[in-house]
């Protein structure tokens, strides 16, 4: 009677602790979260207790991993069998490209879904759809534009109005170079801005993407080159080495006057100098001589889900709680641009206090140019396979045009040569 | 006593110099760190520490800001045993190649030489694969396992190196005298490498230091993260950097490897000097 | 004598160095073979993740590629040469030179030799942006100071002009690196007994007849070996580079190891690097082969 009774207890509490460690283990959802800056990780801190106290029985680990390095981890951990659950991506193409990532549109087009895409602005929602299906959902908007000074363009006798074609801004780069100020700025020193922050911009601007290498864009591909050629005497002699961060340091010491770029550069100026931001304004970047309607190139930063996560209906619950309306408005007002349309810029421009206490009014004019310029006519930025490569291939041929040794129509066809062969494979 | 003089003068002059030229980068990283970030990238070089501020290092130090604290003590764990297991391998294997003509050993040689060459994007997904199984990702013990890969091999050369330029005739002498090759070794010959083995385990812990890929790919967490990666985090591209809190960090990190370097080796040439009177 | 039996006679024979080595190969064995051999292997596939996850045998198709078709290739490989060599005499210089002073008799020896430590562990990132900085093409310290004294009269953009920026790189090399090589020198020369130096002092050598005759030459297995290791690590080295430059602008500043990585985890053409990977090995093994030749290390029989 004794041992059965002994018996009996230890089943009972081998059952006990096996459904206590059932119930205790939950979910636990690996996040991928690349911003490593101050604010950005806060924002992570509250997205983690904002999710485990909506959903109880779901935990949150958050791995930090900077921008730069997030697609080479992931590189290794994918093919490692390693998959975590979701990830804050810019541009997915790569990771599209891998099969990492699972399509949302049938969960989007649930009846419960508490995201839809009318709430989002349409460019910037479009730059989320690969090959016709939706892999991420944005949070912020990445909005592109021309950033000016206005005060060395007062004093060069011309208004912000004024720069509406690209000879306006050939003029007012030519009156504003002056002792050590440059009247352009653009980093041709590492690849991915030497192809975005300035001849993407100005393509989109001229009615053409810069991996277009067919006869339709070569009129306008040559305009382009032959436009940073007429540009070349307003740029500092430092240009062949700028990166992004330099160029916002020269901006931040008032050494450039006009710049293409995005609306991340309020937060990579504020540590530099708060105080240029009351000086600097956005417009769309000026029309291309064979545009046929203002067009500027939009962004975003959204969530994706990995196909291969474990635990996909609670990273969907995650991710729709992450971009609803209240999460998005605080998150639009540390970085970047609003996506969703429904956004009150009243309580964003409140929550923006907290992020740049030093320029509250000169972020908020910051922030509304580029939504009157920029995301009514924004056009989502191409999605380019391998532009890796072409990136390299085209600043090496931008500087050798820059130097001299190529004419911008010799330019054009070791562009043309190079891309087609990257696209040939 | 005059060409004394001048000799004495001229070495001091050829310390000032190396240390100026060591310094001086150095020196505009201290002074910024004690600068808010507005004031560090100006457009002429401003060494005044007017306004000098202690927030960076508060900020290095904090758990939002740099959280140094930990990833300063991960960095050190698997650093200093990554030092203290390839020196105590290391010298054995010096030994080995220094004093036997075994057959092989230049085979050896070649291969112990080659193997750190294999590095970079096309080992990591093997790295992690073996990892992964042992179930060591994301920790300590797992980063010490590759960067050993990194540091063994050349410790062996290196220790061999040392083991070949000390005389064959001290050990023969204490073989002679009665010790047992075990004696030989740690009476004699021990004490006259340890400024090479000294040299080779700082060698070690400065790789493993130094590294910033295997840390990247392997490490995900507080639990592991080293500082490289850590502050490498701290730049940042679309949020705001805190310049000066990278300065602070920088200062941080450096000085107390600096300082405990300065405090042993003072030990290590107290080992030496008894060694060489012995013989 | 079978085979078998020659080689227990050798195994035991030799078994002191082989069981001190055992512990170190058994590890490198069992931890570096399998990527070793998944280089080997990588460099015969197309694989290019954001192809295919899936890698095809292609034969040697990535080293024909690389070695006809790619017009960077050859100027990569040169450039490698100039870092590596550059950068290794450079450090042994110094490093000489500053363990030859941290060995004298100095007041605050210990102090010194923790200075010199600085370079060496001081974060590759924080690096990075000091000498970004010191070389800012607008603003930067160097242009600052050579044209404050005089020595330059305009700006150059260090790490942007084709002059210039080699030795940029290598003088940022040399500053960061040549504790390695004094650290090592200077425990080389302390193995350096005493009584060598007395019997000198004895015969009246002076100071540089002492460096020269005794100094050097029983510096030199250390001097040889530590030189030949700078070599291979300046080789596979490519942190240096790329907080600097990033290999750019448009591979002008690459070298062999970044351009690892650049195909590696830029690209995410992992056939083509792992080529490149083994390329790069094949050539500073001949370096190495030929070096150590020439210092004939080898040939200090036991």
């Amino acid at each position: 009677m004794r041992r059965t009774m002994l018996l009996a207890m230890a089943l009972l509490f081998v059952g006990f602790m096996t459904l206590a460690a059932i119930a205790e283990a939950g979910t636990t959802l690996r996040v991928v979260f690349p911003g490593t800056s101050e604010t950005e990780k806060q924002g992570a801190v509250r997205l983690k207790q904002l999710a485990e106290s909506k959903f109880p029985d779901i935990k949150i680990e958050m791995m930090y991993i900077g921008w730069p390095d997030l697609e080479k981890k992931l590189s290794v951990m994918l093919p490692g069998g390693d998959i975590p659950d979701l990830v804050q991506q810019q541009e997915a193409t790569n990771l599209v490209a891998m099969g990492a990532l699972e399509p949302l549109d049938s969960y989007l087009a649930r009846p419960d879904s508490a995201l839809k895409k009318a709430q989002f602005y349409e460019g910037v929602w479009d730059y989320s759809v690969y090959d016709g299906k939706v892999y991420t959902i944005p949070i912020r908007a990445i909005s592109y534009g021309l950033i000016v000074r206005e005060d060395l363009l007062t004093q060069a006798g011309m208004k912000l109005g004024d720069l509406k074609t690209w000879d306006d801004m050939k003029k007012a780069a030519k009156a504003m170079t002056k002792g050590d100020v440059y009247g352009y700025g653009y980093p041709l020193g590492l690849p991915r801005f030497a192809w975005r922050e300035g001849p993407y911009i100005a393509g989109y601007s001229n009615d053409f993407d810069l991996s277009d290498t067919s006869e339709a864009t070569k009129a306008k591909y040559l305009q382009m080159l032959r436009l940073f050629k007429d540009l070349q005497p307003s740029m500092s002699p430092t240009t062949k080495v700028m990166g992004l961060r330099e160029a916002f340091q020269a901006w931040g010491l008032g050494n450039i006057a006009m710049m293409a770029t995005g609306d991340f550069f309020v937060a990579n100026l504020y540590p530099i100098n708060p105080k240029i931001l009351k000086v600097s304004r956005v417009v769309a970047y000026p029309k291309g001589p064979s545009a046929t309607k203002p067009r500027a190139p939009v962004a975003n930063v959204g969530w994706a889900m990995f196909k291969g996560s474990k635990h996909k209906e609670q990273a969907w619950k995650v991710l729709s709680l992450f971009c609803s309306l209240e999460n998005l408005t605080e998150e639009s007002a540390m970085l970047n641009t609003p996506a969703r349309r429904d956004i009150d810029m009243g309580k964003l421009a409140q929550a923006a206090a907290r992020f740049y206490p030093d320029a509250v009014e000169d972020n908020k004019r910051i922030i509304n140019d580029f939504v009157t310029n920029a995301h009514p006519v924004g056009v989502p930025m191409r999605k380019i396979l391998r532009r890796e490569e072409m990136e390299v291939a085209f600043q090496k041929i931008m500087i050798e045009m820059l130097d001299g040794k190529l004419t911008p129509e010799q330019a054009y066809e070791r562009i043309k040569a190079e891309i087609d062969k990257i696209k040939r494979g | 006593m005059r060409r004394r003089l001048v000799r004495r003068m001229g070495l001091y002059a050829a310390l000032l110099l190396v240390m100026a030229f060591t310094l001086s980068p150095y020196a505009w990283l201290v002074v910024s760190s004690f600068k808010p970030s507005t004031e560090i990238f100006t457009r002429t070089p401003n060494w005044s520490l007017h306004g000098a501020t202690l927030k960076n290092y508060v900020w290095a130090l904090g758990p939002t800001g740099g959280n140094l604290g930990i990833f300063f003590w991960n960095t050190v764990l698997a650093a200093g045993a990554t030092a203290l297991l390839t020196a105590g391998l290391g010298a054995m294997g010096g030994y080995a190649m220094a004093r036997y003509a075994f057959p092989g050993r230049r085979a050896l040689a070649l291969a112990l030489l080659l193997s750190p060459m294999f590095q970079g994007p096309p080992v990591m997904i093997p790295f992690y694969r073996i990892l992964s199984t042992l179930r060591l990702l994301n920790t300590i013990p797992g980063l010490v396992l590759v960067y050993m890969s990194l540091t063994l091999p050349i410790c062996i050369w290196l220790m061999a190196g040392f083991f070949r330029s000390l005389p064959r005739e001290l050990e023969e002498a204490a073989l002679v005298d009665g010790c047992s090759p075990v004696q030989a070794f740690s009476r004699i010959l021990l004490p006259l490498t340890l400024p090479g083995l000294a040299a080779t385990s700082l060698y070690a812990f400065v790789v493993a230091w130094n590294d910033y890929q295997y840390a990247l790919i392997l490490t995900s967490s507080e639990r592991a993260k080293t500082i490289q990666l850590s502050l490498s985090e701290l730049l940042t591209f679309f949020g705001q950097t805190n310049w000066g809190g990278i300065m602070a960090s920088g200062v941080l990190t450096t000085l107390p490897v600096v300082l405990i370097f300065m405090v042993i080796q003072r030990v290590l040439v107290q080992g030496i000097t008894a060694g060489a009177l012995k013989s | 004598m079978s085979a078998l039996s020659r080689l227990g006679t050798t195994l035991s024979r030799y078994r002191t160095p082989y069981l001190l080595l055992l512990p170190s190969v058994a590890y490198l064995v069992g931890f570096t073979i399998y990527p070793i051999l998944n280089v080997f292997y990588l460099s015969v596939t197309d694989l290019h993740l954001v192809k295919s996850l899936i890698p095809r045998f292609i034969g040697l198709q990535n080293f024909r590629d690389l070695i006809w078709s790619d017009a960077d290739f050859r100027r990569i490989v040169v450039n490698t040469f100039i870092w590596t060599f550059g950068s290794t005499a450079l450090q042994f210089v110094l490093g000489l030179a500053t363990g030859l002073i941290l060995n004298a008799r100095l007041p605050a020896r210990g102090f010194w030799r923790g200075i010199m430590l600085v370079p060496w562990v001081t974060p590759i990132v924080v690096v990075g942006i000091i000498w970004r900085w010191i070389y800012d093409g607008s603003y930067g310290l160097l242009n600052y100071y050579l044209n404050v004294v005089g020595l330059l009269n305009r700006y150059v953009v260090w790490l942007g002009e084709d002059v210039a920026v080699w030795p940029a790189i290598l003088l940022a090399s040399l500053w960061k690196g040549y504790p390695y090589m004094c650290l090592m020198l200077l425990a080389g020369l302390q193995t350096i007994p005493q009584d060598v130096y007395e019997a000198a002092d004895v015969d009246g050598a002076s100071g540089f007849k002492r460096l020269w005759y005794i100094t050097l030459p029983l510096l030199k297995p250390v001097a040889g070996i530590v030189t030949l290791v700078a070599l291979v690590l300046t080789w596979n080295n490519f942190q240096m580079i790329w907080v600097l430059t990033e290999g750019g602008p448009a591979y002008a500043t690459s070298v062999l190891a970044t351009y690892v990585y650049t195909k590696g985890f830029v690209f995410f053409q992992l056939g083509s690097g792992a080529a490149v990977a083994t390329l790069s090995i094949l050539v500073i093994l001949l370096v190495c082969i030929i070096y150590a030749r020439m210092l004939r290390l080898e040939e200090r029989e036991p």
